[in-house]
């Protein structure tokens, strides 16, 4: 009896979890147990005290959550089908009129307006210089991308609801079955579903909600307090432009040049007349001045008061202005000054120029094919530099972010530093070199190999290797802290007189006769 | 009476005898049954949960009579739980009587 009891109520507790089914069982055989001997009850007595296993199966059943299985659903069972006509017709209405034509309609303007707004900010003139106004500006303009960020994917969601509520319209007027089926599969397609079981990205998406309303607020407010710097957003036009100036056998000409947002190419011609052409900015006012008095040519563009961001998405996404500035060859030029904000600077084929000085912010430098000259001088920050068939008295050639190789290069005093990158240098003879970089490799080969031995060399990165090969200058102090240090000379008849050479963590491989 | 009242109510009645004294099963059945008139399939998977949430553990007490029984005992965390829940049905019952205009 008491068996028959307890196997009844385990199979009435078959939905229980097997541990929690044992835990319960166990106190129904405790309470024989006890009834039993302590109180001395027969079986039948205990078990017409206890419940029925139906009723006890229900209460535990309960008190774990579960519900008392489900009847089959009416609907299920009703075989006849009745089509309401009238709302087959509405609904083929519906979907003939509505969901194919102005839905789709609908979204699409909405986000070819959205698009538009973004495309057009991205095409502004954003400063270079980072004064307050440029910070406003970005600040206002990632706003309003955040914003269309979350609007797209609101948007998204209401798409999806719209064909959820769609289908299951459709499905109820069909009377198609299976329809929480197809919905819960359907609302897997929402963002909002995703966001709502991750609290982490929902929290990411109020906090980018309260980013981008903070942005455009701030933003948005102090650009109509300085709504006379707005009307300079404008996109960047390129106009062609061209100017020229007739020259004489033996001229001698000074360049000063001081653009912003443009590329500077000096290139030898065989006209005769000094020729500046090229695509510049409309609104930066390009001036280009021919002074015979004394002979200089100079070449400005202005954007003073002008809000402008250049340097981030104009490098990116806009093609540069580009200034060519043509001389003839039977000139010659005593000094090229250049400043260009933002642009990449060539000069190609010269000989006998006192001085070449150059500054740029985010323009790479090259240099070809130019001899006879005192002084070069090139500093950039986020630039590449390379010089080629280079023959300068001093030659200092600075980068922050960008590597420098020269190659054929005759240099009494040769200076050249980056931070970030690495410097190679081949074939040239220099008397003094001092060659500096942070995380970047050095790599000298072929140095002082034809003509007389250099004079000194110092050589110093922090992260990389220093890599000499045949370089024949008598003093040599080459030093990293993070990287391997090798020197090879192929000649064994030359000795150096002084060799230092120090690593902290890396290894060695000196090969080179010394004194 | 309101599923989550009954159920706070019965976690506070299973506590407090337990408090007052280790004991097994069927003895907190009795107790609150004689009071409460609840059913006996109600109170164990109460004790089981309250266990399963750490508010109370078991242990076997041998017996002369027979096999040994399970005693349940409060936990550290069982005995914050009930003053608790002491506090929230003295709240609750002062309410319900100036409502009542005891």
């Amino acid at each position: 009896m008491k068996k028959q009891f307890i196997e009844t109520l385990k199979s009435y507790l078959s939905p229980l979890e097997e541990q929690e089914r044992q835990e319960i069982m166990a106190f129904y055989e405790e309470r024989f147990f006890t009834g039993a001997m302590y109180e001395g009850k027969t079986e039948q007595e205990i078990i017409d005290e206890l419940e029925n296993p139906k009723d006890i199966a229900r209460n535990v059943l309960k008190e774990y959550g579960y519900r008392p299985q489900n009847k089959v659903s009416s609907e299920a069972q009703d075989d006849t089908v009745h089509f309401n006509f009238f709302k087959i017709f509405w609904i083929l209405v519906f979907d003939l009129l509505i969901v194919t034509w102005l839905v789709p309609l609908l979204f699409s303007v909405v986000i070819s307006v959205g698009s538009g707004l973004i495309g057009f900010l991205l095409n502004l003139n954003y400063p270079t210089t980072m004064d307050i106004n440029a910070f406003l500006f970005i600040g206002f303009s990632l706003g309003v991308l955040f914003l269309w960020i979350l609007l797209i994917t609101w948007l998204y969601d209401v798409f999806v609801g719209f064909i959820i509520w769609l289908v299951r319209w459709h499905m109820d007027v069909f009377k198609i079955q299976g329809k929480k089926k197809v919905l819960r599969f359907l609302k897997q397609f929402q963002i909002h579903y995703h966001l709502k079981k991750h609290s982490t990205l929902y929290q990411w998406k109020q906090n980018l909600k309260m980013i981008s309303a903070i942005l455009i607020i701030i933003g948005g407010i102090a650009l109509l307090l300085r709504q006379g710097q707005l009307e300079v957003f404008a996109t960047k036009e390129l106009a062609s432009y061209q100017e020229s100036i007739e020259t004489e056998e033996g001229d001698l000409w000074t360049l000063e040049v001081s653009v912003f947002e443009s590329d500077v190419n000096i290139i030898r011609t065989d006209e005769p007349n000094i020729t500046v052409s090229g695509e510049v900015i409309e609104d930066y006012e390009t001036m280009i001045v021919f002074d015979t008095e004394t002979n200089t040519i100079k070449i400005e563009n202005d954007r003073d008061a002008r809000f402008v961001i250049s340097g981030f998405w104009q490098l990116i996404f806009s093609e540069d202005s580009v200034l060519d500035v043509y001389i003839p060859r039977d000139i010659h030029l005593d000094s090229v000054d250049i400043i260009a904000h933002n642009g990449a600077v060539s000069i190609n084929d010269f000989e006998t120029l006192q001085s070449i000085d150059i500054t740029s912010t985010n323009g790479a430098f090259s240099f070809t094919n130019i001899t006879g000259i005192e002084r070069l001088e090139a500093r950039t920050t986020n630039g590449r530099i390379t010089a080629n068939h280079i023959q300068a008295d001093t030659m200092i050639l600075e980068t922050t972010n960008g590597t420098i190789t020269v190659e054929t290069i005759v240099s009494d005093d040769l200076r050249l530093v980056t931070t970030n990158g690495n410097i190679t240098m081949r074939q040239s003879d220099v008397i003094d070199a001092h060659i500096s970089s942070s995380n970047g490799r050095i790599n000298l080969t072929d140095i002082n190999e034809t003509t007389q031995h250099g004079q000194n060399l110092y050589a110093k990165t922090t992260n990389g290797d220093i890599e000499l090969t045949n370089v024949y200058i008598k003093r040599v102090e080459i030093r990293t802290t993070n990287g391997n240090l090798g020197y090879h000379n192929t000649d064994r008849s030359f000795y150096l007189d002084r060799l230092i050479h120090q690593t902290t963590n890396g290894s060695k491989n000196i090969d080179v006769p010394k004194n | 009476m309101d599923t989550q009242l009954k159920k706070g109510v019965l976690d506070l009645c299973v506590l407090s005898i337990i408090d007052e004294k280790d004991t097994y099963g069927y003895f907190i059945y009795q107790a609150i049954d004689y009071v409460l008139g609840i059913s006996e399939s109600t109170i164990y998977p109460i004790l089981r949960r309250l266990v399963k949430e750490g508010y109370l553990t078991t242990y076997l007490k041998p017996s002369v009579h027979g096999p040994a029984r399970k005693f349940f005992k409060l936990t550290d965390i069982g005995r914050t739980h009930l003053n608790s829940l002491q506090d929230a049905w003295q709240t609750f019952e002062y309410k319900v009587n100036q409502l009542i205009g005891e």
